[in-house]
């Protein structure tokens, strides 16, 4: 199957065999189903006992394993809990995408009070099924594992930005050129409704210091 | 007070204690399924209070000393569990523990057990 192609890979071994674990929408939703945790803001640092099991039982069923959730909670003993959380965690952040760099602040500042908005079980299916979004089917993306999803929502916004940006550069002209124009030129940037996310500052160079100080001799 | 004599331990990891003017004997039993299920009911993460013991709450207490009672007691109620924290604390406190250590050390005795420890295992080339 492609997703145990694009995934590093995780074992669990059970009755004999080894497993494959991997945490698909579908695999998520079951998990939810059964704890009332919400799967999409879950934060597994440190998860209650009813999530553990109830991940690795689903995981396991999607794998094939055949199993029930009691059989599960029974191979969690004292000394297999820490492995368990181990391969549960490896097997959750194989699945899950990276984390991503934050948005740029948007220039107006009536934008800047409204925080990123909070992803429910609705947006997510929607923005997949979605013609506008990554129109995918549904059975497509119920067996995508959340990092899957999340390498094409990029492929998507940065085609969204691509758009967004030659439209800015359009924008900025009229307004840098119009009869009131800003002081302050307006950059194309400015015109985005998906900016560019920041570049993080890496370490400073040699190169770097050259740059700056050639910048002053100028000066 | 000596604690020693209410609290003993047997072969299987089952941990038995009786309190002063108490005629039941209560036994630990350590079971992650029923961890699991009581949290639901103590409303509050069983996992957090097993991995490090000397710093969970109270309410995590009384919710692992009702989760290790279920599997002898299955009609025990969560209040019932606080009753006996409060009835005498340390007694408790030591039965607790033990029944925790005692689940890990049981577990080290095993030369081969039934099930595979499960692997993670990273991508070779």
């Amino acid at each position: 199957m492609l997703p145990e192609c694009l995934h590093s890979p995780v074992f669990f071994a059970f009755q004999g065999k080894k497993w494959r674990l991997l945490f698909t929408h579908r695999v998520l939703l079951s998990c939810e189903a059964l704890t009332g945790v919400d799967m999409l803001a879950a934060n597994l640092g440190n998860p209650p006992a009813a999530l553990v099991r109830a991940l690795l039982f689903c995981a396991l069923e999607r794998a094939g394993a055949g199993c029930t959730i009691d059989l599960v909670g029974r191979l969690i003993t004292a000394r297999s809990l820490r492995s368990i959380r181990i391969v549960v965690l490896e097997a959750w952040r194989a699945s899950m995408p990276d984390p991503k760099p934050a948005p740029a602040k948007p220039k107006d500042p009536r934008d800047s009070d409204v925080g990123p908005e909070k992803l429910t079980w609705m947006k997510a299916w929607a923005e997949a099924v979605s013609q506008d979004g990554l129109g995918l089917s549904e059975e497509q993306w119920l067996e995508q594992t959340p990092r899957q999803t999340g390498a094409l929502e990029d492929l998507l916004l940065e085609q969204r930005q691509r758009e967004e940006l030659l439209c800015g550069i359009i924008a900025s002209t009229m307004a840098n050129y119009g009869h009131r124009a800003p002081d302050k030129p307006r950059t194309s940037e400015s015109f985005m409704l998906h900016p560019f996310a920041k570049k993080k500052p890496g370490p400073v160079t040699g190169d770097d210091i050259q740059r700056e100080m050639r910048k002053l001799r100028k000066a | 007070m000596e604690h020693k004599a209410l609290v003993s331990i047997d072969d299987s990891g089952k941990v038995t204690f009786h309190l002063e003017n108490d005629p039941q004997t209560y036994v630990l039993e350590y079971s992650f399924n029923e961890l699991a299920e009581a949290e639901s009911v103590a409303q509050t993460n069983l996992l957090q209070a097993v991995s490090d013991l000397r710093t969970m709450t109270a309410v995590q207490m009384r919710g692992l000393l009702y989760a290790c009672l279920r599997t002898a007691h299955p009609q025990v109620l969560l209040r019932e569990a606080g009753d006996l924290l409060s009835k005498d604390s340390p007694t408790v406190s030591k039965a607790l523990a033990l029944v925790m250590g005692a689940s890990e050390e049981e577990e080290d005795e095993k030369e081969k057990p039934a099930v595979a420890p499960p692997v993670a295992e990273a991508a070779s080339n």
